[in-house]
């Protein structure tokens, strides 16, 4: 067995013992409160009315008119940073919800694993586009991710209207065999 | 080199014979029967080893992989222990943990079959060190699924499991470093590495010293709250659903 891989394995389970003692430190009350008062739909959505004033056009002409390209770095620096603060309160709501779920369900008899594994690959699928999106948004800001995603989107709309013309063009018997061909 | 293994070895004798005093004054060897007993074992097998001297003799070699072994085997009692103390109001994480291991055990048992069966007899010296070795992986495998678990549910854990935990998985982590160094020379003793491996294991003494000092009850809640799984899960997903999507389509021009 590779060394590399057993000296890996050893860190894991330090750093995992390291944080099983940290989180056993924890408060527990502030929880249990919240679970107790749990709503059927727990999601605190991040406001949007943020993230439209970040990507507002208005303020971005106010500024191009001044024509100073000091002033428009600036600006953009400024809506970048505002954006990543948004997408940021995303993921502590994602971490919240969460933790929520584990601190309600780590009591339940009926726990089972494949509904556990199936929300854990949900959390990871959004840790994935988060982190997509944080890339993005760091790399080229925030005005230019949103031309970006809608021509995504827009896109995406085409092809799938594309696909659902050539599934209404095929006949309901489908398509000829090769054997009806041949008679 | 022989001072030095000598005060290690003897060190290690007299921390392991505090440390069995204390549990026992603290009665905590009928509520740690497998911990005790592995220290125990380990303690009565220094001595016996001793007796059975020279290193380089077979009686001696014979001993030391009868004994490596029964320690191994009861390690994994240990490991059950650490299981079952932190897991017990905890069923559904309990089943969650069974299907881990169970998935984990089958994966190493397949690997181990298959190296075992390709092997020649006269190998058998390599072959113990590897077969011990991968004995030890198994118990860390299965401990990182179960403090993986433990991390994941922010389940409590009481100080004394800690710090046998933490002492155990110290052992552990070396002797796997170290039997696999081991096994990469093709030899199944060296000097510094039994040096090495009495001084992890005086300290992981050491660690258990200060964790079993008194006994720590694991902490549960006052309050342990009824929840609807099937709800609670169908919840969660449809939020993280409903996040993605507020996520991704936030961007669209209102």
């Amino acid at each position: 067995m590779n060394l590399a891989l057993i000296a890996g394995l050893c860190a894991a389970l330090a750093a995992l013992v390291l944080l099983v003692w940290c989180r056993s430190r924890q408060e527990e009350e502030g929880w249990s409160n919240e679970i107790a008062n749990r709503p059927e739909c727990p999601v605190r959505h991040p406001d949007r009315a943020l993230l439209d004033r970040c990507l507002s056009a208005q303020d971005l002409a106010f500024i191009s008119s001044f024509e100073s390209r000091a002033l428009l770095r600036l600006f953009v620096r400024e809506r970048r940073r505002l954006a990543v603060a948004w997408l940021r309160q995303t993921r502590r709501e994602a971490q919240r919800l969460l933790r929520l779920h584990v601190r309600s369900v780590r009591y339940a008899a009926d726990l089972r694993p494949g509904a556990e594994v199936k929300l854990f690959l949900a959390a990871g699928l959004f840790l994935m586009v988060y982190g997509t999106m944080l890339a993005i948004v760091s790399w080229y800001g925030p005005l230019r991710t949103q031309r970006f995603l809608e021509s995504v989107q827009g896109l995406a709309g085409v092809l799938s209207r594309l696909g659902e013309r050539i599934a209404t063009g095929i006949p309901s018997g489908g398509l000829p065999t090769a054997n009806a061909e041949a008679r | 080199m022989g001072l030095a293994s000598s005060v290690l070895l003897w060190g290690g004798i007299v921390l392991l014979t505090g440390v069995l005093c204390r549990m026992t004054w603290a009665k905590l060897l009928a509520r740690y029967p497998f911990f005790s007993a592995y220290l125990a074992l380990v303690l009565c097998r220094s001595p016996l080893l001793l007796c059975l001297r020279p290193v380089a003799s077979d009686g001696y070699r014979l001993g030391y992989w009868i004994s490596e072994f029964v320690c191994a085997v009861l390690a994994f009692g240990v490991t059950w222990e650490i299981y079952s103390q932190t897991l017990a109001p905890y069923p559904g994480v309990r089943k969650m943990a069974r299907t881990l291991m169970g998935v984990l055990l089958v994966a190493v048992g397949a690997k181990a079959m298959v190296e075992v069966w390709g092997n020649q007899l006269r190998n058998v010296g390599s072959t113990v060190v590897d077969f011990e070795r991968d004995l030890r992986v198994v118990q860390m495998l299965l401990l990182l699924g179960l403090v993986g678990l433990v991390a994941r549910y922010a389940l409590p854990m009481g100080k004394n499991i800690v710090f046998i935990l933490m002492g155990y998985g110290l052992y552990l982590g070396f002797r796997v470093v170290l039997l696999t160094v081991l096994s990469d020379l093709g030899r199944v003793y060296h000097p510094v590495v039994s040096l090495a491996l009495q001084g992890a294991w005086n300290l992981s003494v050491i660690v258990w010293c200060v964790g079993m000092w008194s006994y720590s009850d694991v902490p549960t809640p006052e309050c342990q709250i009824e929840c609807d799984y099937e709800r609670t899960s169908e919840g969660t997903m449809r939020a993280m659903g409903q996040l993605r999507s507020h996520l991704v389509h936030s961007w669209r021009s209102s």
